[in-house]
């Protein structure tokens, strides 16, 4: 164990000499500030100044900014890893006792568990709560954190170096947006959105009727993610 | 130590092998040197006998296990030292031996002494992205030989060395040796191959024609003669002799009896020679 908490050790090391990795990992942090007092009021002044009530839309604004936190958890993670490749690092670490193996579950779950512990509270804080029952939300904010991994493996999978990292981990924003239209229309022609594993999710705290079938789907659209990706990195990996 | 059978590997099914059934054997406490030009497959049979790559046909065995069916505990008593330093450059020195080190549960070196020994105690607080490219390998070697390794792989361990660095490493190698290390070198550099190896082999599109001692082979191709440079009349010149019967060469005789003899070397081929002649490559 003691080789996995130096690695852990280690990496925290690393993202506290990095700006941008600290800035990635605070983000999350100060969204949920802003969740919590960005959005009432918003919905105030909207009401005040344009006589218009958006408050119907906080809980969507909520829940688009939820897996914001394990893309970021993911990134950074991504970033070290790119870094440690781009430097022959992984090789030297692949024929040490850790392995490769070693080295890519302590890369994966901690950016997981950080998510998890993230999301938890960010159910409780923004009032989201409410669509769940605990199950759901201990089981929604999970599948949510293999979002981090998923993130991490894209850019293990598709860059070669940080800079690199940094222009294709935005394109992982299309998965966000594929949430818009699911809120704002109605329609079985909307389904073509369920290729992005978070729309399964938003579906589970906005149609409770169905939360769990939406929680299974998600959770299998999610491990197909992350098989592929898998796969596709295994293959830069060697 | 090691044992190799009729290794075969091919990176995909439709090229042509990069290994085409080596066999070679590595004994106890014996550097055995792997020379080749680039692409011959030294990397790739270090990458075999590292567990890194295991879909290889044929048998690869580290004491008597099978390289394929190994365990991560295997690492515990294997040292690499990449030929280009792969390590934490936002970490220092120490940061980096102390990370490292802890992937290990065996008996490993006092880190301070390796520091002092190679030259790096006074920058043990530096980060490593300001070292030379000098001080990196010789992080790189000691981070290698740290956990006390029973089987070293050293890939060009004095490139970018001065002199004195290369020597101290050198020595440092020798004496890994004598202690009862097993050292896999791999390397371009005649000069390391002929100092350092008891055993050499020649790589050359996956396949090893020649194996022996530097010795034997130094022997085996070059000529059985002596270079004799003298001086006569203010004028540097050279007469060249065969060994046998030398004692009785009148010419030489009277040549050495009465000039000014400036040097006097045998003909023995050089390691480069000897690769070029069997090869018909050059080392690059």
């Amino acid at each position: 164990m003691i080789r996995y908490h130096q690695l852990i050790r280690s990496d925290l090391k690393l993202i506290r000499r990095d700006p941008m990795l600290i800035l990635s990992l605070l983000a999350p942090l100060l969204y949920t500030a802003m969740v919590i007092w960005g959005i009432p009021f918003m919905v105030e002044f909207v009401s005040v100044e344009f006589n218009t009530n958006i408050e119907k839309y906080a809980p969507f604004f909520k829940f688009f900014l939820m897996p914001v936190a394990p893309m970021l958890f993911g990134m950074v993670y991504g970033f070290i890893l790119l870094d440690e490749r781009d430097g022959g690092v992984i090789s030297y670490l692949a024929i040490t006792p850790l392995g490769k193996s070693g080295y890519l579950a302590v890369r994966m779950i901690m950016p997981v568990l950080y998510s998890l512990i993230f999301n938890i509270s960010f159910i409780y804080i923004s009032g989201l709560d409410v669509y769940l029952n605990t199950f759901q939300a201990i089981l929604l904010s999970l599948i949510m954190a293999t979002e981090a991994p998923m993130m991490l493996l894209f850019l293990g999978a598709f860059a070669s170096n940080k800079v690199e990292g940094i222009a294709i981990s935005k394109s992982f924003g299309v998965l966000l947006i594929m949430l818009i239209p699911d809120f704002v229309f109605q329609g079985t022609w909307l389904w073509v959105f369920s290729a992005s594993p978070i729309w399964w999710l938003q579906r589970a705290v906005f149609h409770p009727v169905h939360s769990w079938g939406y929680l299974f789907g998600s959770a299998i659209v999610h491990f197909v993610f992350i098989l592929l990706l898998y796969r596709r990195f295994n293959r830069r990996f060697d | 130590m090691i044992t190799v059978n009729n290794l075969l590997f091919t990176y995909n099914q439709k090229d042509k092998p990069t290994l085409k059934n080596i066999s070679f054997e590595v004994a106890n406490a014996e550097i055995f040197g792997f020379l080749g030009p680039s692409g011959a497959g030294k990397s790739t049979t270090q990458k075999v006998l590292t567990g890194v790559l295991k879909k290889y046909a044929g048998s690869v065995r580290l004491n008597g296990n099978e390289i394929k069916n190994i365990d991560k505990n295997f690492y515990e008593n294997i040292g690499v030292a990449f030929e280009f330093p792969n390590l934490y450059l936002k970490f220092t020195a120490l940061e980096n031996l102390q990370l490292f080190s802890s992937f290990y549960t065996c008996e490993q070196f006092e880190m301070n002494e390796l520091l002092k020994r190679v030259g790096l105690w006074d920058d043990r607080d530096a980060k490593v992205e300001v070292f030379s490219k000098g001080m990196r390998m010789r992080l790189n070697f000691i981070r290698a030989i740290m956990h006390k390794p029973t089987l070293l792989f050293l890939d060009e361990p004095t490139s970018g060395l001065d002199p004195t660095n290369s020597r101290l490493l050198k020595d440092m190698i020798k004496e890994l040796r004598d202690s009862g290390t097993t050292i896999f070198l791999t390397t371009h550099n005649m000069t390391d191959a002929d100092e350092l190896c008891d055993r050499i082999a020649f790589m050359i599109d996956g396949e090893l024609p020649v194996i022996d001692s530097p010795e034997n082979l130094k022997l085996q191709y070059g000529k059985k003669s002596v270079k004799v440079r003298y001086r006569k009349n203010n004028n540097i010149s050279t007469n060249e002799f065969e060994l046998a019967g030398l004692g009785k060469n009148k010419q030489f005789l009277s040549l050495i009896n009465n000039n000014e003899v400036e040097t006097i070397h045998t003909q023995e081929a050089t390691i480069e020679d000897i690769f070029i002649k069997v090869t018909g490559k050059h080392l690059q």
